[in-house]
């Protein structure tokens, strides 16, 4: 893939941003530099996965259901799912639940 | 994720599509609260009356007047209600898009079944909020309704780029943004079909936008797509990834 001098923003999780904020400031680069690298090397390592799952699509779009295609689709659902959770999990603010539950006015911060 | 048009205001799957995100029943809510069986299709709960007020009151807002809480988990869930004591907790997922119903009960003050304490109870279980498997579900259904899409639509953008000059742009199942290009090579009587596609509406770049970016390759065309650094026209955006095809004469796209 071609180096692009473009500045446009891309959203990336809020803890990849400071993960990679932070190594980019040891290492002495942009954190977009760092990421664009990783990005490269993402593919670049993954390449030869790609084309072994385009060619199953392939497959099960020539001779397949669109069920068997969806379920191919989701194949790591449940990781996906266990890391939205992790997320979930890590923004459960600390709170005093030692008062009795009721229905009340929302807090605002 | 922009949800199609043709799916808003519509009980999919587990889930009811609004413009902006979809709603759904957690499968303890479903099983414990509802009677009704855990993996059962939104459709089929929706004559019931706090799905009906699930349904009006969320579909155009994430959250209400008041909260449920002190929650032990610390997050926001909110109340929902119809009639003098039904009530029931709904959870905004911002990051997923998607609004849970994840409790139901009567209000009934100091009696032991109250909802309010029940919820608090839940909660500290760890059982209030969706789980791993209720969002597994919400990606199954997701990746099934943009397959569905894909089959649909691909031959739609191939057919609008073939009649575009330069790049045809578009969004394919809601969810990805995709840029086609078709040339024709006419020495070689040949077709070459350039695709881009990166996560619609501003989303980051996950794996499951590389597995949809398959779905959408694999139905313009079958064959062996090869990952390019740039589209014909134009230098790849930095969430961006491209693959080419070339078919030759006799070939079909």
């Amino acid at each position: 893939m071609s180096a692009t001098t473009s500045t446009r923003v891309v959203r990336v999780p809020e803890d990849t941003h400071n993960e990679a904020t932070q190594v980019a400031a040891l290492r002495q680069v942009q954190a977009g530099e760092l990421l664009a690298d990783a990005w490269r090397e993402y593919m670049e390592n993954h390449r030869e996965e790609f084309a072994k799952d385009l060619e199953k699509t392939a497959k099960l779009l020539r001779d397949g259901t669109l069920e068997r295609l969806a379920e191919f689709t989701s194949r790591d659902a449940d990781a996906r799912a266990a890391k939205a959770v992790e997320r979930l999990n890590s923004k459960r603010a600390a709170s005093d639940a030692s008062e009795p539950a009721g229905e009340a006015e929302p807090v605002r911060l | 994720m922009d949800r199609p048009d043709s799916l808003v205001g519509r009980a999919v799957a587990g889930a009811y599509i609004c413009k902006d995100w979809e709603l759904r029943v957690t499968a303890r809510c479903l099983d414990e609260d509802l009677n009704a069986d855990e993996a059962t299709n939104f459709e089929s709960i929706q004559g019931l009356e706090i799905v009906k007020a699930f349904v009006k009151d969320r579909a155009t807002e994430t959250t209400a007047s008041k909260q449920i809480r002190p929650l032990s988990s610390g997050q926001e869930v909110w109340r929902l209600g119809y009639g003098h004591d039904h009530r029931g907790a709904t959870f905004y997922d911002e990051d997923e898009g998607v609004i849970w119903l994840v409790a139901y009960g009567r209000h009934r003050s100091g009696a032991p079944d109250d909802f309010f304490p029940r919820c608090k109870k839940l909660d500290a279980e760890g059982r209030l909020l969706p789980v791993q498997a209720d969002i597994a579900r919400m990606y199954r259904d997701r990746d099934k309704r943009f397959v569905e899409a894909v089959t649909i639509e691909a031959p739609q953008a191939l057919k609008a780029a073939r009649e575009t000059e330069g790049e045809y742009r578009c969004t394919i199942g809601g969810e990805l943004g995709a840029g086609l290009a078709i040339e024709v090579v006419e020495q070689l009587e040949a077709t070459s079909i350039t695709v881009a596609f990166k996560p619609a509406g501003g989303g980051p770049f996950t794996e499951v936008t590389l597995q949809q970016g398959q779905v959408l390759l694999q139905s313009l065309t079958c064959g062996k797509w090869e990952m390019i650094g740039r589209m014909p026209s134009r230098d790849l955006e930095p969430d961006e990834v491209a693959f080419t095809i070339t078919l030759v004469a006799g070939e079909v796209a």
